[in-house]
């Protein structure tokens, strides 16, 4: 009895969200497929939203989707990879976790006769006929440690939050600044510790690398999370203005930490462009137009100036 | 059981419940869905439930003794890097780094085994703090980066297909029946549910205890080492977070298959079913366009679903 009355619910359940998905019916289904549940991706999704929107004025009726898997984990981004494969979606936009592993399944997916096209992080072995995204990770991360040795006059200690060690995004930012840091023979690398993309553990980290170095007077952070991490320990500590930060991506906190002083400078990308052009250049491979094989979307150094 | 029908004795099984669940939700994505029943989505959600499940019915083993092993996504993480960097890096043949790899698990497995038998450490502290060492020689080795240049032949393991079945699922199905047959008909599968059932007693029938744990923590080992490497040869690369996440999932498996986390009871085909379960539920949220961020809730829901069922079914039951 109880069975039935589960099957009966379930059956209930599935066709509530068929009913719902049904009612959204629009002729070009494109699915994008980020790395991970992050409000980074919610930026993008907002200009590929903003481009559906446009195009339904001109009569493409397009319905986007994101979906994330819960963990940033190949095992499960290759499993919502698979299955969208099945329902097959007009458009797919795939973020690679990492640019070799996920070659493989990108071809799949193109192998399936599925277009596909690689966003935000690039996976150049594969056979996308298109990366829409900003893949100058090195230059962001030696570009921050020009504006970090201005700051500091050129010399002093320095402590460098590197995020995820197998995030490849995250390591060319930290190689980026290190090589960046070589040319100033007074600066000195003291700290260097993976927070894994967790603010709290970034607020731990900074703390520890004070009490370590009381005479610290740089970080940087090499994803969005850790220059906030690092700016509210900095702040608790009274430090704010002694302490120089500067890291990656302009969530709100962090712009509002940099009116008020506390970050000098982020390296923002410009997310939104990569989900608005990515909607068009899927149409557009619908439509059969010629799309470019590489659209590098850039970034921005955004300080307190750029806020006024 | 007497004379009941043969329904009622179906629905008397342990795994009637995971059986019937799976039944329904598959009904319910074919008449909701185009694409659940085709080819090629059935075979991508089962050989997908084999990479996670290979590594359940390791898990299987070392629950039914009472035990936990937390170490297996790591130790899968671990060989598969060991594994691809052997060819990659010292061009050792697929064929004979393969059986190194394996080999390697089956050692870190027993070096859980020993701590937790020998020494006398509680399972999951020992298997927690292993856990992190092995993740801890992943990052030593890669740095983060992954490995490359596979051998061209590395692949067909991940990726072949033998009559129109993906081979992890192949592995998958002949190792689930190999245990299933240990556990059913050997003296060592019959001292695995008494240790589980009842500890002192197992002793005192004369079952040698830490030897039977050591083994069975080598045999979740070597099948996690098994899950690594299959895994690896799907993507062609050594990637250091692969089985990073798979600690919780195979523990999910084995439960909603009818595992008890205290041990004694339990079965393979349970594991199986509860691996094929968990795929086809996550294939079913991507199908019915259900959001991402309630796919957390939907799977913690499914889980604590089938542990009540499962109480309630065998509540004011003696306990086999």
């Amino acid at each position: 009895m109880r069975k039935v009355l589960l099957c009966c619910f379930m059956l209930l359940f599935a066709m509530a969200c068929r009913l719902e998905a049904a009612e959204g019916k629009k002729d070009l289904r494109i699915v994008f497929i980020p790395k991970v549940i992050h409000p980074w991706y919610d930026v993008v999704q907002e200009g590929a939203e903003y481009a559906a929107a446009e195009l339904g004025k001109l009569g493409y009726n397009v319905d986007v989707k994101f979906d994330a898997p819960p963990v940033a984990d190949l095992n499960e981004q290759v499993k919502k990879i698979e299955s969208h494969i099945s329902s097959r979606p007009d458009g797919l936009a795939i973020a690679s976790i990492d640019p070799a592993a996920n070659a493989q399944i990108i071809d799949d997916a193109i192998a399936a006769g599925i277009n596909t096209i690689a966003f935000d992080t690039d996976s150049p072995s594969s056979k996308r006929p298109l990366y829409v995204g900003h893949n100058q990770d090195e230059q962001d991360g030696f570009d921050l440690g020009v504006v970090l040795a201005e700051e500091i006059g050129k010399k002093g200690k320095v402590a460098i939050l590197s995020g995820t060690l197998t995030a490849p995004n995250h390591v060319g930012r930290v190689a980026g600044f290190k090589k960046c840091m070589e040319q100033y023979p007074d600066i000195k690398v003291v700290f260097e510790r993976p927070d894994n993309d967790d603010m709290q553990r970034a607020v731990d980290l900074t703390e520890n690398a004070l009490q370590a170095n009381p005479d610290l007077v740089g970080i940087f952070g090499c994803n969005a999370s850790n220059p906030i991490g690092a700016a509210r320990a900095i702040k608790a500590a009274g430090l704010a203005g002694k302490v120089t930060i500067v890291g990656m991506d302009d969530l709100p906190e962090a712009l509002s930490l940099i009116k008020e002083g506390v970050i000098t400078a982020v390296k923002a990308q410009k997310q939104w462009e990569i989900g608005y052009w990515g909607v068009y250049y899927m149409v557009a491979m619908n439509r059969g137009f010629t799309i470019p094989p590489y659209h590098p979307t850039g970034s921005k150094l955004i300080t307190s100036a750029d806020l006024k | 059981m007497g004379r009941k029908s043969i329904l009622a004795r179906l629905f008397a099984m342990k795994e009637a419940g995971i059986l019937f669940g799976m039944l329904g939700i598959c009904v319910v994505l074919s008449m909701t869905t185009s694409s659940f029943l085709n080819r090629y989505n059935l075979t991508i959600v089962v050989r997908q439930a084999s990479f996670v499940g290979i590594v359940a019915l390791g898990q299987t083993m070392v629950l039914l003794t009472g035990g936990i092993d937390l170490s297996v996504g790591f130790i899968a993480g671990l060989v598969g890097i060991l594994t691809t960097l052997l060819m990659s890096s010292f061009s050792v043949a697929p064929l004979l780094a393969v059986p190194i790899g394996l080999a390697a698990g089956a050692v870190f497995g027993v070096v859980n085994g020993l701590v937790i038998s020998r020494v006398k450490v509680n399972p999951f502290i020992t298997t927690l703090a292993l856990g992190e060492i092995f993740a801890g020689a992943i990052m030593v080795i890669t740095n983060g980066y992954p490995i490359l240049n596979l051998p061209s032949s590395f692949s067909f393991l991940g990726q072949g297909q033998v009559f129109g079945m993906p081979m992890p699922v192949i592995v998958f199905l002949v190792v689930g029946a190999m245990l299933a047959y240990i556990l059913r008909y050997t003296a060592f599968g019959r001292n695995i549910y008494a240790i589980g059932g009842n500890r002192l007693a197992a002793r005192l029938v004369g079952i040698r205890v830490e030897r039977v744990i050591s083994a069975v923590y080598m045999l979740a080992g070597f099948l996690a080492a098994l899950a690594g490497i299959l895994f690896s040869s799907r993507i062609s690369t050594g990637q250091p977070t692969t089985g990073a996440n798979w600690g919780m999932p195979c523990i999910t498996a084995a439960i909603i298959g009818g595992t008890s986390l205290s041990g004694g009871e339990g079965s393979i085909v349970g594991t199986i079913l509860g691996s094929l379960f968990m795929a086809v539920l996550a294939n079913g949220i991507v199908l019915l366009d259900i959001s991402p961020y309630w796919e957390r809730i939907i799977i913690g829901a499914v889980v604590i679903l089938a542990v009540v069922i499962d109480v309630l079914r065998t509540r004011g039951r003696p306990r086999s």
